[in-house]
């Protein structure tokens, strides 16, 4: 479970957001379902850029501070202007936004619960074992 | 008192503890995780993954309480 697992909880994400907000668009209500993929995507890029600065900051291996730097001044003003003006606006609802807000750890919950239903780290430190047995 | 001055007294107070509260809990989380790096450099893959969801959950519920703030903050007459 490295950081792939971070790129695969984004991926997912995005995708199920799209899916729900083409399905809510046709059956329930469009802004409902607007509000919840842009609040999918206000998630995606929260994770994406606290993922890119701790990976430019906190690594044992060789860091960009410039890239670290920038990240940060990028992150703080997505994360709080984007979100007031969505919020500020009023053609979504929060709710809606802070459903999709929140989908991104639902999805990381289901795929944590996954992998310790299916004992995938047990098969993996089996697999690094070089006599395959622990 | 009338629940418009309580408001507008609670609000910034609320948000302020909640801002505390996760910049508390984002130094422990990172600290732990560094100290945890430094003893087993071979699992920082594993720490790391852990640290940054825990990270964007703790700032998720500041996100909340600051979602919560601008809704509130309107019924301020």
């Amino acid at each position: 479970m490295g950081l792939e697992f971070i790129s695969r909880i984004i991926r997912m994400t995005l995708i199920l957001a799209v899916l729900i907000a083409l399905f809510g668009s046709v059956y329930y209500n469009w802004q409902e379902s607007l509000g919840i993929l842009l609040g999918a995507v206000w998630g995606v890029l929260n994770l994406y850029f606290i993922k890119g600065v701790i990976v430019q900051v906190v690594t044992p291996k060789e860091t960009q501070k410039s890239l670290a730097f920038i990240l940060v001044v990028v992150k703080f003003p997505v994360l709080y202007v984007a979100g007031y003006f969505l919020l500020a606006c009023g053609y979504f609802s929060p709710q809606s936004l802070l459903i999709g807000f929140s989908l991104i750890f639902a999805v990381a919950f289901l795929k944590v619960l996954g992998r310790v239903l299916l004992k995938m780290d047990m098969i993996e430190f089996k697999k690094k074992q070089p006599d395959g047995n622990s | 008192m009338d629940y418009q001055f309580a408001l507008a007294l609670a609000l910034p107070i609320g948000l302020a503890l909640a801002a505390i509260g996760s910049g508390l809990g984002l130094g422990r989380a990172v600290g732990s995780a560094m100290e945890a790096m430094g003893r087993q450099p071979e699992a920082s893959g594993k720490i790391q993954t852990g640290m940054i969801i825990g990270a964007a959950l703790i700032e998720a519920l500041t996100i909340y309480s600051l979602v919560g703030f601008f809704i509130l903050s309107g019924k301020i007459g």
